[in-house]
């Protein structure tokens, strides 16, 4: 029970009055940027680094900390209102939380995310607290050919966000692979699909597309009807006792997974939320609610993404290692302040990891303070007939998404992609597995290139290695499993159709 | 049965199989495998072959399937809101971003759903003067306000 | 500048604030040429915010603002995007002869072109300064059974071509261990990762045997013994690490493999305005903060000026070609 001494320690520092003031600005400028499409944590904390130079490091470690779970928050908001997701992580939520909104439930499905938040952040924190050292160990037996099943294990789950057509769900997850290798080869250096543009170098932005697919499109989609749409009646501001017991358990399991995933070096809260959004609709009595404003859609990712980014601070802090891309930026801060992040940042440097930790018990309630009545005034704004409201949000996308690169053409891949999102609406192409599709791509490439370079061309090395085995078994299953039980249906009608006369 | 090839259903898949066809084409250019790995052209060519296949199923399954009879949404009003939005991103490198954002917010309001004059205008100048307090103004976004910004 | 709007961002935007501290601190480098900046100056870094090279560039204007070397404001503009070419190529077709405008170059902007030929090349550009070589270290698992570079260079020499796996986290890791197995006569398998970040969790996770990668990431691992130094690929010992032997000393004939970082304007700039830029790109490499910077990344000062630094980045323009086996 050292731990639990040090973490005593820990808030001692952390409840300085000044240090609780670098916490609170940290927490709401994550809220913040959070809310904004485009501008993610990750850019605030690299423009925040400068002016923190010289300071107390403690203090500025606690405000990115802070500026890094806060911003998981802040994305929900416009996910939920305005189905523009405003972080990468807070996709999943737009799907459930968005119809949930059009039934006018955003007050519920805005509280029971800053709930499932709260839940989600404290376990993370608690595992951050109680087993970081042995998990981040454990974490490092994951190598290519781990990362690879993996994948594979994501891909498989494809159909099970496609909606009610699967043919097209496989398609549009395809071609958000297809997608995805536009850019620099990072395995080769070479070019690939890039039209001969310097800006497409780097492929197309995750953020780009999704703000295009879910935000524009759903305008675009939508505003046709925008003068015979029906105000959304805002019910409860807070959940009801019915949705708090639907929630509990994805709140739990979302916790569970994403502490997990965003231990992993290499994945993180988005990739977490889609595993918390796919399990649940698994695991749920009524998945054809799914898509249609199921609660247990907006508790289990949002539960995810947050524990996924304290999960993410377990290698960073107990190996030296970045977990995530921000993650990456707040190690470029320690050495700045002087630090050398590594193994023994835990030993040579208690007192300021034990205080940032302890911060992040203190963030996670002040977060939960802050967004719970604003679930019920922002819930408020759906008041507002959609005429009024989606002119504004075309506006938000196009500034948003200028401000993630400073650059014009990802304007027009918005344009582009949004009026791609609206013909997938129209002609019942769902949009999540192209998203899902593109962020897993670059990693199924890379792995499995790396895997096989390793093993020097043989595939056995995805089998022979226990973990990669095991999660290619479950991936295989997932295949296997609604087919059998498809066939077995099917025998089953047959022979009763039989036994008629 | 030629009315079924012409729907936009049809047009729409049709649209990704090409979309594949290309990737299978381009992936070509790339060597598929070098040393003991795959190279930069072989997942493209499998991403490519599979997207063809896949909308081209979604093409046989439109032509077998019956009938769709369900109601769609008319065109007019999201082709003038793409119209708009084309426009502004258009004119954003030259003339900064103020205008064509306070322009579109008002043609959509006035012209495409004909809402009151002052309260359009009133939201337009909020929205927009928000975005530029925010984005440009506390951000530090480099994004140009105005044609004399440059 | 007003209070209120600082107070709220606390540097929300760093740019911001360098605009308002920057301002109204008029003179001060004005005397050692005709030329001064003439309005904002924009320092264009071609990377996203948070990279090795653009804390670099954060620390040029920091110092660039704290020591009130200009006369103007100074704004700093991040145009990220195929590593390095989308910033390059907006200084090379928007702000062509604008004195007013700086970028920061290293070796990536260097060596994309040469891989992608749509890219620009840094012949579109004036390089005004070097400030710093990153070094690169031969480094292994902490429980590795090498425990000097002899070792392994023995085993890797005495077993069948690519059959240690190195792991890489970017081309120019990929170039080290290029120059490392040539010098050898044997090739080492390179496994490609997409940052030093993710080829050292490899290396500490088993799955490689071995890498060659810049020493900042490695600092900390090494302090704990979870990785070890073997060998350093330039002419002296690092004061960090005085243990760890350079691999001439190992009686390897490696040519020094090190990537450069440095400040240049745009093409078409008057001399005065060049020389200006010397002036003040010298006064940053002097600074104090500049020197902590390097020393705390464990990388070598390296101030090249002016025509040297021209002459220097063609001389590793053609090393780079020849280790790609891309000739111009």
């Amino acid at each position: 029970m050292e731990s639990l001494i040090d973490l005593g320690g820990g808030f001692a520092t952390a409840l300085t009055p000044a240090n609780l003031l670098m916490c609170f600005v940290g927490v709401f400028l994550g809220q913040l940027v959070g809310v904004l499409p485009g501008i993610g944590p990750s850019a605030a904390i690299a423009l925040l680094l400068p002016l923190t130079f010289g300071g107390d490091p403690t203090g500025s470690l606690i405000m990115f900390a802070g500026i890094y779970y806060g911003a998981q928050y802040g994305g929900t908001i416009t996910s939920v209102l305005i189905s523009v997701p405003g972080e990468s992580s807070t996709v999943m939520t737009s799907i459930d939380g968005y119809q949930m909104a059009i039934k006018g439930r955003a007050g519920p499905a805005l509280g029971i995310a800053a709930i499932g938040s709260f839940i989600a952040g404290t376990i993370a924190t608690l595992g951050l607290t109680l087993v970081a050292p042995a998990l981040a160990e454990a974490a490092l037996a994951f190598g290519p050919p781990e990362y690879f099943a993996l994948v594979v294990l994501g891909l498989v789950a494809l159909a099970a966000v496609s909606g009610r057509s699967v043919l097209r769900g496989v398609a549009a997850g395809v071609a958000g692979l297809l997608l995805a290798t536009i850019g620099v080869d990072p395995q080769s250096g070479v070019s690939r699909f890039d039209f001969g543009m310097i800006w497409l170098l780097d492929g197309i932005e995750f953020i780009v597309l999704t703000v295009a697919l879910f935000g524009v499109g759903e305008v675009l989609a939508s505003c046709s009807s925008a003068t015979a749409r029906p105000v959304a009646e805002v019910k409860s501001a807070l959940p009801t006792r019915e949705d708090w017991r639907r929630s509990r358990m994805p709140i739990l399991r979302g916790s569970f997974v994403g502490f997990l995933v965003g231990v992993l070096p290499g994945t993180g809260a988005t990739i977490a939320s889609f595993i918390a959004y796919i399990m649940e609709k698994k695991l749920s009595r009524h998945p054809e609610e799914f898509g249609k404003g199921a609660i247990e859609g907006v508790a289990g990712p949002e539960a995810s993404n947050n524990a996924a980014a304290a999960g993410a601070l377990v290698p960073m802090f107990a190996l030296g290692v970045p977990g995530s891309g921000t993650t990456a930026i707040i190690l470029g801060a320690l050495i700045m302040f002087g630090l050398r992040p590594g193994p023994e940042l835990f030993t040579q440097n208690s007192t300021l990891v034990w205080a940032v930790i302890a911060s992040m018990y203190i963030g996670n309630v002040l977060l939960l303070i802050m967004n719970l009545p604003l679930a019920g005034l922002f819930a408020r704004l759906l008041k507002v007939p959609y005429k009024w409201l989606y002119p504004p949000i075309l506006a938000i996308c196009l500034v948003g998404v200028f401000s993630q690169a400073n650059s014009l053409e990802d304007c027009w891949l918005v344009v582009g992609f949004g009026a791609l999102g609206w013909g997938m609406k129209r002609f019942d192409w769902p949009a999540a597995p192209m998203v899902l599709g593109l962020v897993l791509g670059p990693i199924f490439e890379s792995s499995l290139r790396q895997s096989l370079t390793m093993s020097h061309g043989t595939a056995i090395i995805f089998f022979d290695r226990p973990i990669a085995a095991a999660l290619m078994v479950a991936a295989a299953l997932f295949l296997a499993v609604p087919l059998i039980a498809g066939m077995l249906a099917s025998r089953a009608r047959h022979a009763s159709m039989g036994e008629l006369p | 049965m030629k009315q079924k090839i012409l729907t936009g259903d049809m047009a729409f898949a049709g649209g990704w199989t090409l979309l594949g066809l290309y990737w299978v084409v381009g992936s070509l250019d790339f060597p598929l495998w070098s040393g003991f790995a795959p190279d930069s052209g072989f997942l493209p060519l499998v991403y490519g072959a599979l997207l063809l296949l896949l909308s081209g199923g979604v093409m046989i399954s439109l032509l077998l399937a019956d009938p769709d009879e369900e109601e769609r949404e008319p065109l007019t009003k999201s082709m003038l809101v793409l119209g708009a939005l084309v426009v502004v991103v258009a004119s954003l490198g030259f003339i900064g971003f103020l205008l064509p954002v306070f322009a579109m917010m008002m043609f959509i309001y006035l012209y495409v759903e004909r809402l009151p004059l002052l309260r359009s205008t009133i939201i337009s100048a909020l929205v927009t003067g928000c975005l530029a307090l925010i984005f440009v103004h506390w951000l530090a976004v480099p994004l140009p306000l105005t044609p004399w910004d440059f | 500048m007003n209070i209120s709007r600082r107070d709220f961002v606390l540097g929300a935007s760093a740019s911001a604030c360098l605009i308002s501290s920057g301002s109204g601190m008029l003179g001060s480098a004005f005397a050692q040429s005709a030329w001064a900046p003439t309005r904002d100056v924009e320092l264009v870094i071609p990377f996203a915010a948070g990279g090795g090279s653009d804390l670099l560039a954060r620390v040029v204007g920091k110092i660039i603002v704290e020591e009130k070397l200009i006369p103007q404001p100074l704004v700093l503009n991040n145009r990220p995007g195929g590593g390095g070419a989308v910033g390059l190529g907006y200084v090379a077709a928007s702000r062509r002869k604008d004195p007013n405008t700086i970028i920061l170059i290293n070796g990536t902007t260097q060596i994309t072109p040469i891989l992608n030929p749509s890219a620009r090349t840094l012949t579109e550009i004036q390089p005004i300064m070097n400030f710093m070589l990153d070094d690169f270290l031969l480094f292994v698992r902490g429980d590795s059974k090498y425990k000097t570079a002899q070792e392994m260079i023995d085993d890797i020499k005495s077993k069948p071509t690519k059959t240690f796996n190195f792991s890489t986290g970017g081309t120019t890791d990929v170039m080290a261990i290029t120059v490392f197995s040539r010098a050898l006569g044997k090739d080492i398998n390179p496994v490609n990762f997409n940052s030093g970040g993710e080829s050292l969790t490899a290396l500490l996770g088993g799955h490689v045997d071995g890498t060659i990668g810049n020493p900042l990431e490695f600092m900390g691992q090494l302090a704990s013994g979870k990785v070890r130094a073997l060998g350093v690929f330039r002419d002296t010992r690092f004061s960090a690490m005085p243990d760890v032997p350079t691999m001439k000393e190992i009686g390897l004939s490696v040519p020094n493999f090190q990537m450069w970082r440095g400040i240049a304007v745009p093409k078409d700039v008057d001399p005065a305005a060049q020389a200006y830029w010397e002036g003040i790109m010298q006064k940053v490499a002097a600074s104090p903060t500049m020197k902590k910077y390097i020393a705390d990344n464990v990388a070598t000062e390296a101030p090249i000026v002016g025509a040297d630094f021209v002459a220097f980045l063609a001389a590793q323009e053609k090393l780079y070609r020849e280790l790609l086996a891309k000739p111009a």
